[in-house]
């Protein structure tokens, strides 16, 4: 089984590496790779230059914001079914609301829960 | 037939009804032996039948007792079997948290140790305040080199705070927990924790520690979606900021042995050139 490919997009290197660490082994699903962008614009140009199967992605990024970088994502009809997980510490109601509107499938907030997170990766990549 | 034969015939009829009698004597005897035997039997049965009819309700009454008071105690042992089962769900969820945050130490802890600059070491220990902890505002503060001031490294300061650049020690509560060396915690309030960033050293091998305070952490605010600092979220700032402090100590002294370094080599080419 090939592996399921995973676009982490954060300019925090920490939490780029935290979210990998969490993710790295899912029961029930094969195994992931990772590939990283720092910003959305990197994030963008990473996405476009390969397939992935998931999308993980902040909001608040220098160059393109997380925002800009789902817009742009679900522009394109042949990524309209990708999976993409906001990871964000802007927690109001608007902030969701704008996240899932443009397309994201989960909106989950800083500090993560691991358990959360993989508990919503498992669902929408099974 | 001769007188003689048939008196002999007679003797013979006679002899056989003589043992046919004998015979029906035996059977009616044995007849009567069984008919005490049936008799007795049913003597047994009626007795039975009637001790029978006399216990079996309190029989079945105990019985039912007996029961009633199984199910009761397999009811207490499901219940006890239920709560350990909620224990140990509630341990598997603990042991969970406790290894996610073993993994987020880990991460941590390398990206703090992976760069000898100051200021890459204060933004990693930036990002790890508000990506593991959750911290809205914070500050970063590292002792000056006289040891008589706190300096602001990095963080995210609200209005309240914005002018905390410098804090002298014993001032504020900062400058109080840099002096202490010991950590400050409230449950409420516009300042929430400061914890100081110290490294245990020993000036030689074999000689005693001393602990040196490198600066302070404190943290302000929360992110408005985080309800409260756990002690899990205080255990683990408690570890990093033993990291912190290694990382922001190992950065300068790296950066003051660069310097040193540039400077006898700037001393090094002036001799040459002469």
């Amino acid at each position: 089984m090939a592996d399921r490919r995973v676009l982490v997009v954060d300019d925090s290197a920490t939490m780029r590496q935290l979210l990998i660490m969490a993710v790295r082994k899912l029961d029930g699903i094969g195994p992931l790779s990772f590939i990283e962008g720092v910003d959305g614009k990197d994030g963008y140009e990473k996405f476009c230059a390969s397939n992935f199967d998931l999308v993980l992605s902040d909001i608040k990024m220098p160059n393109m914001t997380g925002l800009d970088l789902i817009a742009k994502i679900r522009q394109e009809s042949e990524h309209k079914d990708v999976p993409i997980i906001i990871i964000s510490t802007k927690g109001e109601e608007h902030d969701i609301q704008a996240g899932l509107s443009l397309g994201a499938n989960e909106y989950l907030l800083k500090p993560i829960s691991t358990i959360r997170l993989k508990e919503v990766i498992t669902r929408l990549l099974t | 037939m001769s007188k003689g034969e048939d008196l002999l015939t007679i003797l013979y009829k006679s002899q056989e009804f003589l043992i046919e009698l004998y015979r029906g004597d035996q059977l009616a005897k044995e007849i009567i032996a069984e008919n005490q035997n049936l008799r007795l039997q049913i003597k047994d049965l009626q007795a039975q039948l009637a001790r029978n009819n006399k216990v079996e309700p309190s029989n079945l009454e105990q019985e039912n007792k007996q029961l009633h008071q199984n199910l009761k105690q397999l009811e207490s042992r499901n219940l006890s079997i239920e709560a350990e089962k909620r224990i140990f769900i509630q341990r598997y969820i603990d042991v969970e948290k406790q290894n996610e945050a073993l993994a987020n130490l880990y991460v941590a802890s390398y990206q703090l140790h992976s760069t000898l600059e100051s200021q890459k070491v204060v933004n990693t220990i930036a990002e790890i305040i508000i990506n593991l902890i959750g911290a809205e505002e914070f500050a970063i503060f590292t002792l000056n080199e006289d040891q008589t001031e706190l300096i602001f490294m990095g963080g995210e300061l609200g209005d309240k705070q914005r002018h905390k650049k410098r804090i002298s020690l014993g001032k504020d509560i900062e400058g109080q927990v840099a002096l202490s060396k010991t950590p400050y915690r409230a449950i409420e309030g516009e300042h929430l924790i400061s914890i100081p960033l110290e490294i245990s050293l020993a000036a030689k091998p074999n000689s005693e520690a001393v602990n040196e305070l490198v600066g302070v952490i404190s943290i302000y605010k929360l992110l408005a979606h985080k309800k409260s600092f756990t002690d899990l979220d205080y255990e683990l700032l408690n570890l990093l900021a033993g990291h912190a402090a290694t990382a922001l100590l190992s950065a300068k002294l790296y950066q003051g042995t660069e310097r040193k370094l540039r400077t006898i080599e700037g001393f090094i080419n002036l001799l040459r050139q002469n």
